[in-house]
């Protein structure tokens, strides 16, 4: 019940680091997440010739939502 | 050469060496490494609780030693204060013994004393009863002979009488 | 005396670099003409020939063996050499350190270049390195280590106490060599990526590529009924959301090693890029005051690049494991947290 938001607190140098290494991995993957997708949508349209970038729009809400989510999930994991 | 472009030949040196090498280090390097270590940890461990376990039996020991002397002590002090008590109790004995002894000596002496007494005056009283007897006998006799010595002796005794 | 050393090494071979890109461009009249993005794109990119350094007109290359296939011709082997300075040889030839073949035909470029050279090295000494520390433990039974022993043991336990164990859980052993590999591989590819005329190999995307590529297969492989009910049927989620949901979770898995891709490739070439450029400036200046700046601030960028060079070694083979202990656990903690929910967290706390 003291700390509620942090259940492993990181006591020593070794937790800080892993603390470190998995928000700056969660960063990267919000970023791969929405960069990954809108270059799909972008290759689905150009390999579709279509005339209005609808794959690449979708993807990439579709890919701002899923980096939203696994964001959210990754921080509220807490550990 | 554009250089987000992955170019295949590297990509399959890459996985045939890199999967060699995981191989072969494996086998080689980590199995072996990793077992050691663990081994290693292990009797670590193993001599830490050993350590541990001979300290415990080390307290007991002592625990146990002082327990048992403890125990020699109480046990001391009991005989002790038994001895003391018997002593005691001896010495009491021996006490009331000697008084109940010397007070049955004295009452004995006491008792043959007045025994003694009461033969010797019984005796005395034989004798004086004899010797009165003997001095009224002769008396009687020689004043029975005579009537008015007779008659003055009664009188004289009814006077003694008549006196208390 | 040795960080001298390595400046003078730096700087030689950096002159090397400067002059090259004029000794392979046929038409440069002028070997003053210094292009920097050039050098540096060329510096970490790969090559057929190892370029060691340059004094003055002498270039100290070693030829790499070149091995093709083309469909038509078969398989051709032979030096670089025989490609050096734009030479045809056997129909093929160099166009910008890309392999072509002058009839047009496609070429499946199997070359030990540069990159796969360093491969090997770093392979190779990986195998001594560590076949030489299990000699020591076996030689040496339970005692304390020794040597080249002592230096390493703490950083295996490191990876397997700090790492494996926390990430995976109780099934972390199966995974250890694999995470042993990875964590020694970047570390030992990214320090001779730092010697002067080492190859940037952990910066090369194939190279980040395969070891992403491997992360996921594994992470795959060893994924358990719980990881893939979490994908097509997240607790939690209404049915009605669920063909949203599962997109969103399948880009997850592919995302997670995408990402581990990335970042080692750019952190490694960033690093060289930035030690270049500090030293480059120098050309670019054509000036000798700016070269002590230049120098010392090459040289900061030198040490934290051996800082980074662990550092990513070791956020790889953390994320690696991390991914890998999603796949295999078995609780739902995380379910029952994803809500927000206060209630659920005092009680992981105990």
């Amino acid at each position: 019940m003291a700390s509620p938001i942090k259940p492993n607190n990181p006591d020593n140098g070794s937790d800080r680091l892993r603390t470190v290494a998995r928000y700056s991995g969660i960063g990267m993957q919000m970023a791969a997440t929405i960069g990954l997708s809108t270059w799909a949508g972008y290759w689905l349209d150009k390999h579709y010739q279509t005339k209005t970038p609808w794959f690449t729009l979708g993807l990439m809400l579709l890919g701002l939502f899923a980096a939203l989510y696994n964001v959210i999930r990754a921080v509220s994991k807490g550990e | 050469m554009n250089i987000v472009t992955p170019d295949l030949g590297l990509i399959f040196w890459q996985v045939v060496i890199f999967l060699i090498v995981v191989l072969l280090l494996r086998a080689y390097a980590w199995k072996p490494i990793l077992s050691s270590l663990k081994e290693r940890e292990s009797s670590i461990e193993g001599a830490l609780r050993m350590a541990d376990q001979a300290k415990l039996e080390m307290q007991q020991l002592q625990a146990g030693n002082e327990k048992l002397l403890a125990e020699a002590r109480m046990e001391r002090d009991r005989i002790l204060k038994e001895a003391t008590t018997m002593s005691n109790q001896f010495i009491e004995q021996a006490k009331t013994k000697a008084t109940e002894e010397g007070a049955r000596m004295i009452e004995q002496a006491r008792e043959a004393i007045r025994n003694e007494k009461n033969a010797a005056l019984a005796e005395v009283k034989n004798t004086a009863a004899q010797l009165s007897i003997d001095i009224a006998e002769r008396i009687l006799r020689r004043e029975l002979t005579d009537q008015p010595a007779q008659q003055q002796l009664v009188d004289s005794y009814l006077k003694e009488v008549k006196l208390n | 005396m040795k960080r001298l050393l390595f400046a003078l090494l730096c700087l030689l071979s950096l002159t090397a670099h400067a002059s090259e890109p004029v000794a392979t461009t046929a038409d440069a009249t002028e070997s003053e003409n210094f292009n920097p993005g050039e050098m540096i794109l060329h510096h970490i990119g790969d090559s057929h020939e190892w370029h060691w350094f340059s004094m003055g007109e002498t270039h100290v290359t070693t030829y790499l063996p070149v091995i093709a296939y083309r469909a038509g011709s078969g398989l051709s082997v032979f030096s670089s050499h025989e490609l050096a300075e734009g030479k045809v040889h056997e129909g093929l030839k160099l166009e910008h350190e890309h392999l072509v073949s002058t009839d047009g035909a496609k070429v499946y470029d199997f070359s030990i270049t540069k990159n796969v050279a360093t491969l090997m090295i770093a392979s190779a000494l990986m195998l001594i390195v560590f076949i030489t520390v299990a000699r020591g433990y076996a030689k040496r039974g339970t005692a304390a280590p020794r040597g080249i022993q002592s230096f390493f043991e703490p950083l295996i336990i490191f990876i397997r106490d700090e790492v494996a164990k926390k990430s995976i859980g109780p099934k972390y052993e199966r995974y250890m060599p694999y995470l042993l590999t990875v964590f020694f591989f970047i570390w030992f590819s990214n320090l001779l990526g730092l010697l002067p005329g080492g190859a940037n190999l952990t910066g090369n995307i194939a190279v980040t590529l395969t070891l992403a590529v491997i992360t996921l297969l594994i992470t795959l492989f060893s994924s358990n009924k719980n990881y893939w009910a979490h994908i097509f049927a997240t607790p939690g989620v209404p049915k009605a959301l669920l063909p949203i949901m599962i997109p969103v979770e399948l880009i997850g898995i592919v995302v997670k090693p995408f990402s581990l891709m990335v970042r080692l490739f750019a952190n490694i070439t960033a690093g060289h890029i930035v030690t270049l450029s500090f030293i480059s400036l120098i050309f670019i200046f054509r000036n000798i005051g700016i070269a002590p700046v230049s120098l010392a601030f090459g040289l900061f960028i030198f040490f934290l690049e051996l800082l980074v060079a662990i550092l990513q070694a070791y956020i790889f083979t953390l994320l690696t494991a991390m991914y890998i202990g999603g796949a295999v656990e078995d609780h739902h903690d995380a379910d029952y947290q994803m809500g927000g929910g206060d209630g659920a967290m005092p009680a992981k706390a105990h």
